[in-house]
């Protein structure tokens, strides 16, 4: 296989399909931040978002019955989450992780109780949600770029345009940011600054749920343990790198996304390593997290202190 | 502020590692339940072999530590074997299920029981086990998929080292997919890029290729035994660059490249258990890989060596029918059940193939073992 080869249609859908889960998680992750929240527990919400999901469907025998069940998890810890951090008064990063480790054993725990097996579950009656053909693009050259892909990923693409919206045009963007940026104004102004962080941390659950089911009911019908394999940090990078701003985080999870792509073809490429190139996705993660930190650096120039 | 932010970086960085270096990160301790009922149920030959022989001798004590369960295809086929080995064979036995970073201490664990056969499943066990041999020469030890040996490249008197010869297997399912394939292009998905998963690239390769001499490949790894979604993806990858059977070796990854081939319409050959009812009709066959049967026997000989250790190399390959496919190893075929319109072709495919792994029992094809003289 020759180096160009590989940059078709092809890798596009499977871009698109490997950014959807970190654009979600990071849409969310923005919107904490941007309030002030620094939401680290996204993983654990989608892992158990991605079990309930499928755990429903199975019960059910339907999708719409799995997603609803699924993004409610998410929800439900997104409100754990809260409840911890904001009425409680623990430390946000420690709730965070604590909800993740708790996601990983919790859903194992299930697995075994609920469908007596281990590591892994699918089952004919568990009903997957379908991808979406637009009739009008058939026979159409733009019926592979855009026709055939699951409800979540044109999703994707409408919140991106629609939290650009919010965050840059209404009272409640600027109210949001107020909360991130200065909390005392934001008060002074009259906002309510806890319910503001109440409502990024319930949405970015909306989200990881979505995230979670469009993992195990969309993207692929079956559960497996750990299945979000560090997505919900890698969305979180995608905030950062993104500067907690929608547009910026839709594009920091494409170009991970593309990482995720071209890493598999790549391996079609001058018989490369294969560990070398599944390394990519990480390591682009270490080089865009330093990249941030030099531009916060570069941001934040110490001052000198005058000499006496 | 801006320190608060360093440390989250910094826990950031460390949590994507984690996360990086393995699927699911918990692990478990379980006790079998037993006692099995142990001279009540003399129906099958082997306890009456082995067991009833001596009624009075002490139940052997046997340990094995496995990797995560719930593969349906590697680890389950172990406990498959231990299992039966606990109903038939009057056996007293615990299996560890644990993360690598655990299995030193699950070992030592064993140890501290009074085991007096200790097995370690995958090639990843070989230092352990090695350690743990030279260290208890009276216990006996079992190791699958490696041949152990001491730094001077001797075996240990104490260690049963089971191989499979898979490049024979996988030539067999190979030969299969390439007589099937209407686009002459199959593909290959390995889970970890180690040597064992290219014995059965290679052996599936020419499998494949002595079929049909101008057959094209895709092949791709996804560097984790349990990471279905990028099995998935290897899949499509795969499918839209014009391959219609995929062979995936790489435990619960490979689930999600038989998802890929059945929505897309393709076909797939599992690995290492019967998995052809996972995906029924596309499951063309699977290249089984009698673990069970290995550890079965392996618990077998310990019995009969009767308290004495021992050292031995067992290889198992096509002549011994542990390798193979479905087809022929267990003489099961769903895939014909599934698709009555090719019976007639699929019949015939079985005498070709069977006549295949003749050729190779008795040496006239030989398949490149790539772990040989290595």
């Amino acid at each position: 296989m020759e180096w160009l080869e590989i940059f078709d249609i092809s890798l596009f859908r499977s871009l698109i399909r490997s950014a959807t889960p970190i654009a979600l998680i990071g849409f969310g992750a923005a919107m904490c931040s941007a309030s002030g929240v620094l939401n680290i527990g996204l993983e654990g919400k989608m892992l158990n978002a991605a079990f309930v999901g499928i755990a429903a469907s199975y019960y059910s025998g339907s999708a719409l019955t799995g997603f609803i069940w699924g993004v409610s998890a998410g929800v439900l810890t997104a409100i754990l989450f809260g409840f911890l951090s904001f009425n409680l008064g623990a430390d946000e990063v420690l709730v965070g992780l604590a909800i993740n480790i708790f996601s990983i054993a919790g859903t194992r725990y299930l697995l075994e109780t609920l469908f007596k097996r281990r590591g892994f579950f699918s089952d004919p009656s568990i009903q997957g949600i379908d991808p979406i053909t637009f009739d009008f693009l058939v026979d159409t050259r733009f019926e592979k770029i855009f026709s055939g892909y699951t409800p979540s990923i044109y999703l994707v693409f409408f919140l991106a345009i629609v939290l650009y919206l919010v965050y840059y045009k209404t009272r409640l963007g600027t109210a949001i940011r107020a909360t991130g940026e200065n909390p005392e104004a934001a008060e002074d102004a009259g906002i309510n600054t806890l319910r503001m962080k109440w409502l990024t941390v319930v949405f970015s659950g909306v989200l990881a749920g979505i995230g979670g089911t469009f993992l195990s009911l969309e993207n692929m019908t079956l559960f497996t343990e750990g299945m979000s394999a560090g997505k919900g940090y890698i969305g979180l990078v995608a905030s950062s790198f993104g500067n907690n701003t929608p547009l910026g985080t839709f594009g920091a999870s494409l170009f991970f996304g593309l990482g995720d792509a071209i890493g598999i073809r790549l391996q079609g490429v001058y018989e490369l390593d294969s560990r070398l190139i599944l390394m990519v996705p990480y390591a682009l993660t270490v080089v865009v997290l330093i990249l941030i930190g030099i531009r916060q650096r570069i941001r934040v120039r110490p001052v000198p202190i005058p000499e006496q | 502020m801006i320190t608060k932010k360093k440390s989250v970086f910094v826990l950031l960085s460390l949590m994507l590692i984690l996360s990086a270096c393995g699927g699911s990160s918990e692990s478990t301790t379980e006790e079998v339940a037993e006692p099995v009922a142990e001279q009540e149920t003399l129906d099958s030959p082997a306890t009456t072999a082995a067991a009833a022989a001596e009624p009075e001798a002490e139940a052997l004590k046997v340990g094995i530590v496995l990797g995560a369960l719930g593969d349906r295809s590697f680890m389950d086929s172990a406990k498959r074997g231990f299992d039966q080995a606990l109903a038939e064979l009057g056996i007293d036995g615990d299996f560890i299920e644990a993360e690598e970073s655990e299995r030193a201490a699950a070992y030592q664990n064993l140890i501290a029981d009074g085991k007096e056969l200790i097995i370690g499943i995958s090639f990843s066990e070989a230092e352990r086990i090695k350690e743990a041999a030279l260290a208890n020469p009276d216990i006996q030890f079992a190791i699958v998929d490696m041949v152990v040996t001491d730094d001077d490249g001797n075996l240990l008197p104490n260690v049963a080292n089971i191989i499979f010869k898979e490049h024979e297997g996988s030539f067999e399912v190979g030969y299969i997919a390439a007589k099937l394939s209407k686009t002459g292009k199959v593909a290959f998905m390995g889970g970890m890029d180690v040597p064992i998963i290219r014995k059965f690239q290679t052996g599936w390769e020419e499998g494949a290729r002595y079929a049909n001499p101008d057959v094209e490949f895709c092949a791709g790894y996804a560097g984790s035994w349990g990471d279905p979604a990028k099995g998935k993806e290897i899949g499509l990858s795969c499918f839209e660059q014009g391959a219609d059977v995929i062979f995936a070796a790489g435990g619960a990854t490979g689930d999600g490249a038989y998802e890929a081939a059945a929505e897309t319409g393709n076909y797939a050959v599992g690995v290492d258990s019967n998995q052809d009812y996972i995906q029924p009709g596309t499951m063309i066959t699977s290249m089984m890989k009698g673990v069970d049967k290995s550890v079965y026997k392996v618990i077998q000989d310990t019995i009969a060596a009767n308290g004495q250790v021992f050292s031995s190399i067992d290889s198992y390959g096509l002549a011994e029918n542990f390798v193979g496919s479905t087809w022929l190893v267990d003489g099961t075929n769903l895939f014909k059940e599934n698709n009555p319109d090719m019976a007639a072709e699929i019949d015939a495919l079985i005498d070709e193939v069977a006549a295949v792994r003749a050729m190779i029992v008795s040496g006239e094809i030989v398949v490149t073992d790539v772990t040989a003289g290595g």
